[in-house]
């Protein structure tokens, strides 16, 4: 008999680096990868092995979620997706995409604390949408939420932002917490720090709230 | 050119096989004109490779014998000493359920049925005139000496042909329907010397020679020509290749294990013109480098000679191998069919080209 293996997928190269940095400082280890440019992390060994990749995209993701389920020895899949403007719509697009994979006891909608669905036969599968599942935002909103709130920079570069004339603004005003999150890691000790190196480099606090909330989700969806 | 008329050139669309060995009853809803089965041991991959083999040739006496041997099934299915109804000749090993009443098989696709029944005929004597046979309907449990263990093959409408389960039967009388389709099977270990001899007598000296000899090249660059000449104990026939530097010819089987094994398989597939084309274990002494070309060859060349290919496989070198090279034929007409079983029962997965080419462009395994 196979092991059964786990899957994680994420949007992009920065949520995967970002997601894989968190997990590495809750007990979580490089694990070898199937192939030289993939990644996977183990904690205790082969059993809790993750593989995680990144989609380029919601829309590829929710795509091809079907064929990521299909492989055999698959037991766990999990996506973590942006909900961007709307979490409700983005829900109904990623439970649509389940359901062509046959999922059919998937919920009208997510509950703050994540969705964990089993079904008989198919793999586990996880959703969490960033940043917390109920409200709209990416995973900037999400590392927001793990700054300290009294860290003062954090507030001048929010401040700075919005202090931008609509005219000089380059971007979508729905990125706007984007550009306030990455004008912070700019500031750092080492300007221009990503986000998974903000991990790393402690600027972030990984044991905050919304970090516990992900990851009692993510221990739960691991444990089912 | 649009799908369906592309699907309905091909001889098996759809297959439905009924109670035929490990299969109770199983439905594969699509078949392109390349297709590959994946899944572990006893899931059932040959046994659909011998369903076809049975289908495409109407149920031959030649088939069926060869099939039962393969197994070692033959000394139970054509000994003499039958005591027990229930063993009927260890042919009931066909069957899925072998009680006596649902001794038949039953394998169809869209156009055609075939049904190949389980009966006792008896034997009368019709004095000068030989013997006529009568079918048997509720033989006694422990007498069957009498009794001939016949397999009565039907398509939707009769019986077309009854088969004989003695060797006398199938090495005498076999003469083709007309209704077969050509079907060149090429079992894991390859096809053998003789059958290699009868395909080549068919390519040689036709515009198909050409075709297998650059197919080889393909694979061995620097081999020029093939050639089959008497071995030396003058019964066998040896394949020899020209090779473009030397002077003097070689025989295949030291260009390695791959060149042979590709060598059956591509004499196999121009012979099986508007036919199936059947390769067990594909991978089989086939380096994973040359597996991507092979395939590649494979749908390109099915598709001119209409030919329709099954292979099964192992490996996750030959998946790759076909998924890279049906999803870049530019043809959507390729699937991968994945037998699993679960809770005892034998489920069929099927994948289409373009599930097959997201597979490939997100790296899944489709295993």
């Amino acid at each position: 008999m196979t092991r059964s293996s786990n899957v994680l997928l994420v949007e992009g190269s920065d949520d995967l680096h970002f997601l894989l940095h968190l997990l590495y400082c809750h007990g979580f280890q490089r694990a070898e990868p199937a192939a030289p440019e993939r990644y996977a992390i183990e904690r205790t060994g082969p059993d809790d092995r993750i593989e995680l990749k990144y989609k380029e995209g919601y829309d590829n993701l929710a795509r091809t979620i079907r064929m990521e389920l299909t492989p055999t020895h698959l037991g766990r899949l999990a996506a973590i997706v942006d909900a961007d403007s709307d979490p409700r719509a983005r829900w109904d697009s990623l439970s649509a995409a389940l359901r062509r994979a046959g999922y059919t006891s998937l919920p009208d909608s997510l509950g703050a604390d994540g969705l964990i669905v089993k079904e008989q036969g198919r793999p586990i599968v996880g959703v969490w949408l960033m940043p917390d599942n109920t409200r709209s935002g990416y995973i900037e909103h999400f590392v927001a939420s793990m700054i300290d709130p009294s860290d003062r920079l954090w507030a001048r570069a929010q401040e700075c932002v919005d202090r931008i004339p609509e005219e000089d603004r380059r971007y979508a005003a729905t990125y706007s917490q984007k550009a306030k999150v990455h004008t912070w890691l700019a500031w750092q000790e080492y300007p221009g720090t990503r986000m998974a190196q903000a991990v790393v480099r402690n600027y972030l606090d990984v044991n905050c709230v919304a970090a516990g909330t992900f990851l009692r989700w993510f221990e739960s969806w691991l444990a089912t | 050119m649009n799908r369906d008329s592309e699907r309905g050139a091909l001889l098996v669309d759809q297959l439905e096989i009924q109670n035929f060995r490990i299969y109770e009853h199983l439905l594969f809803e699509r078949f392109g004109r390349a297709n590959l089965i994946v899944g572990r041991n006893n899931t059932g991959k040959t046994s659909l490779l011998e369903a076809l083999r049975i289908f495409a040739s109407m149920a031959s006496p030649y088939v069926l014998w060869d099939i039962i041997s393969s197994r070692d099934e033959i000394a139970q299915a054509f000994g003499r000493a039958v005591a027990r109804k229930a063993d009927q000749y260890g042919l009931m090993n066909l069957y899925s359920r072998s009680s006596d009443r649902e001794a038949y098989l039953l394998i169809r696709t869209r156009s055609r049925a075939l049904k190949v029944e389980f009966a006792w005929y008896r034997e009368i004597s019709e004095g000068e005139q030989g013997y006529r046979i009568e079918k048997v309907l509720d033989p006694p449990e422990d007498d069957l000496v009498d009794l001939r263990a016949i397999l009565e093959v039907r398509d939707a409408e009769s019986v077309i042909r009854r088969v004989f389960l003695n060797r006398r039967y199938v090495r005498s009388r076999s003469e083709p329907l007309g209704s077969e389709s050509e079907c060149v099977y090429v079992s894991s270990g390859g096809v053998s010397a003789t059958e290699i001899a009868r395909l080549w007598d068919k390519v040689t000296l036709t515009p198909l020679e050409a075709e297998v000899t650059s197919s080889l090249a393909m694979i061995y660059p620097g081999l020029e020509r093939i050639s089959l000449a008497a071995g030396e104990d003058e019964r066998t026939r040896i394949a020899r290749a020209k090779l473009s530097d030397s002077d003097y010819p070689v025989p295949l089987k030291s260009l390695g294990e791959g060149v042979n094994r590709i060598f059956g398989i591509v004499l196999g597939l121009v012979s099986a013109r508007n036919g199936l084309l059947l390769i067990d274990e594909v991978e089989n002494g086939i380096h994973y480098s040359v597996q991507p070309q092979l395939w590649r060859f494979l749908i390109e060349t099915s598709q001119r000679l209409n030919v329709q290919v099954f292979a099964t496989t192992h490996s996750s070198d030959a998946i790759r191998a076909f998924t890279w090279a049906s999803s870049n034929s530019g043809r959507t007409d390729g699937t991968l069919t994945r037998l699993e079983e679960r809770n005892g029962r034998i489920e069929v997965h099927q994948f289409d080209g373009s599930d097959l080419h997201i597979a490939l462009t997100e790296a899944i395994e489709v295993r």
